[in-house]
């Protein structure tokens, strides 16, 4: 286990290396001068000159690249443009807003998504088993941006039960700690701005939660069934087991390998449909600040942004496949 | 075994479609693609009025509800909505499948040189496929529209650089399989060089994948085409009807003209919906034959 681990963490090395490449190339390869293209067209030539000298364009492109590594390793993303601020701080106040979003949204998703997967392949072929399949293909199919603007019309305009956008209701309010909503009003004892924090949650958190769930559910249903068919199951109902405890421990348990698998693909889709929700129900976000940089052209902050949430999808695989390993030992071999 | 001497598209030619004509979703999907498709061809001589200006009038009458004259009303700026649907129609669909045209292009041909060349060129070529595929599309296209400015060029090479990996793994691992069947070898003995056999034979034997995936893939081109409308990434032209960004529009005024809303998101899941079946329906055929 501990030369898996090893050895993910070395392949981790040049994956990390080539989205930093990508990321540097990005700004470089911006139409014409990059410092240019940065300040905009009505920019100074001596401002243009300075921010030339900061990037370190005059310098041959493996050295700017080395730089702008250092820059990286030292915490030092830059300075935005638009706000005049570190990058680095902009990112670490949106980071757990993105976060807590994501996270909310597979806590909904993945146990739903298993539960249903299950409840119809237990039921394989009738209607119940039909009609939970057509709820995950529509819940594939549906765009994010429409289920979201539909909850948000629906559930805040038209009900009122839940805010239309926002992450509490008194931004400043609350007292800062960790960034995280939630816990902050855990570790500040209030149950109040944790009710709010809560409320604010839900509609965001379920529209993005939609496509991991009808994924997992089908992936669950799957392996389900397939695990069912199984001659160790056979052979575990004729030895006399209670049929409850095969499913548990014979079927459910052994349909855990796949279910990982997908949960982890569901990152991608996670960060993608982040980024629309997060534009949906104004929420102060990684994917909000990634798109209005690009409104406003932001490029470092751009450059930044994308390259955060790339290494956050990364790490995660990552995390993931060891998991997975953990869980199932034929993968700890295998190359 | 009868050894394969042609083509085996020859062969194959006339069986496709008439399974697919059995498969009733790819019926149904294949007729709303049609008539989506005929909308869109026919969109300048459909719309009943302008798309970008305001009819006579219109500024006065924003949010007109449905009448005779315009059956889906008038939005905030006094544009005909139906208009705009049909405009949108066209736009969403000319932008999306212009995607799917650029990233299949790209991915069979990458496709076809790491299957038939093999060895490092593969390598290398299939880990970086293999990245690209795992990387969430959403953020690649931002990045590309980030780095070129947006346009309907730029939407189109975002969106179909997203669609390149899987064209390339489906024309690799097809190109991998076809060159072990005996008349790939027949035609090595008859003479043809490599490049010969990829264009006159691998590749036309491979079409019929190529069309069902593309058929699959537009659906989600098609949404994410939308989507970088809704980020407000789409075409330059803010007048310009695209169903994504119609919907942004619409935000603004949800609370008390939320019919706008409807429109853009039925014709997107209905788009969505009607590619995802008939790209199914097209698969099944192709697989049973």
């Amino acid at each position: 286990m501990t030369a898996y681990v090893a050895r993910r963490l070395l392949l981790l090395v040049p994956t990390l290396l080539a989205l930093t490449v990508l990321a540097f190339l990005f700004v470089r390869a911006l139409p014409g001068d990059a410092a240019v293209a940065i300040l905009g067209p009505n920019a100074s030539a001596e401002s243009i000159e300075r921010l030339r000298e900061t990037l370190g364009l005059n310098l041959p492109l493996p050295q700017q690249y080395g730089e702008y590594l250092a820059g990286l390793l030292s915490g030092d993303l830059g300075t935005s443009a638009v706000s005049q601020r570190p990058i680095a701080g902009e990112i670490g106040a949106r980071l757990p807003a993105t976060i807590e979003l994501s996270v909310a949204a597979l806590l909904i998703g993945v146990p739903l998504g298993i539960a249903l997967g299950r409840f119809s392949a237990r039921r394989a072929g009738s209607a119940a088993d039909a009609t939970s399949t057509v709820v995950a293909v529509v819940a594939v199919s549906v765009p994010v941006f429409v289920l979201g603007l539909t909850l948000q019309y629906v559930f805040a305009v038209l009900l009122n039960w839940f805010p239309a956008i926002g992450r509490v209701t008194n931004s400043g309010a609350e007292e800062r700690i960790t960034g995280f909503v939630l816990l902050d009003a855990i570790l500040s004892g209030r149950p109040d701005l944790l009710l709010d924090g809560l409320h604010h949650l839900v509609l965001p958190a379920v529209t993005l939660a939609a496509v991991p769930m009808a994924v997992t559910a089908r992936i669950a249903r799957a392996a389900y069934l397939a695990e069912s068919r199984r001659p160790h199951v056979r052979i575990a109902l004729a030895k006399g087991l209670a049929p409850a405890k095969v499913r548990r421990d014979h079927i459910a348990h052994n349909s855990w390998p796949p279910l990982v698998v997908v949960i982890g693909l569901q990152l991608g889709a996670l960060l993608s449909g982040g980024i629309i929700t997060e534009n949906i129900f104004g929420w102060g976000g990684l994917g909000s600040l990634v798109v209005s940089s690009i409104r406003t052209r932001d490029y470092l902050v751009i450059q930044s942004g994308l390259l955060v949430l790339a290494l956050i999808y990364v790490l995660v695989n990552m995390a993931v496949d060891v998991v997975n390993a953990r869980i199932d030992p034929r993968l700890r071999s295998a190359r | 075994m009868t050894p394969e001497l042609i083509s085996p598209a020859v062969a194959r030619r006339t069986g496709v479609l008439h399974t697919a004509l059995r498969t009733p979703g790819a019926v149904v999907g294949g007729a709303v693609v049609v008539l989506l498709l005929l909308v869109a061809v026919a969109g300048p001589l459909l719309v009943p009025h302008s798309p970008t200006e305001p009819v006579p009038g219109g500024l006065a009458a924003a949010f007109a509800p449905p009448s005779l004259d315009h059956p889906l009303g008038l939005d905030g700026q006094g544009r005909d909505v139906l208009s705009r649907m049909i405009a949108g129609t066209r736009l969403t669909l000319a932008v999306g499948i212009s995607a799917v045209l650029v990233g299949a292009l790209i991915g069979t041909l990458v496709g076809a040189v790491a299957g038939s060349v093999g060895g490092v060129v593969d390598n290398a070529t299939m880990r970086v496929v293999d990245l690209l595929l795992a990387f969430p599309s959403l953020l690649l296209a931002l990045g590309i529209v980030a780095a070129f400015g947006q346009g309907r060029t730029q939407v189109v090479i975002a969106v179909g650089v997203t669609t390149v990996p899987v064209f390339a793994r489906l024309v690799r691992s097809e190109v991998q399989r076809q060159t072990g069947l005996d008349y790939v070898s027949a035609a090595r003995m008859y003479g043809s060089g490599r490049g010969r056999i990829l264009l006159r034979h691998l590749i036309p034997n491979s079409a019929h994948l190529i069309v069902v995936q593309a058929t699959l893939m537009l659906s989600t081109t098609v949404i994410e085409v939308a989507a970088l409308g809704y980020l407000g990434l789409g075409p330059a032209d803010p007048r310009e009807a695209e169903w994504g960004s119609m919907l942004t529009e619409a935000t603004l005024t949800m609370r008390t003209e939320p019919q706008l809303l409807v429109w853009p998101s039925i014709a997107l899941v209905i788009t969505a919906v009607a590619f995802n079946v008939l790209g199914d329906g097209l698969r099944h055929a192709v697989e049973e034959d």
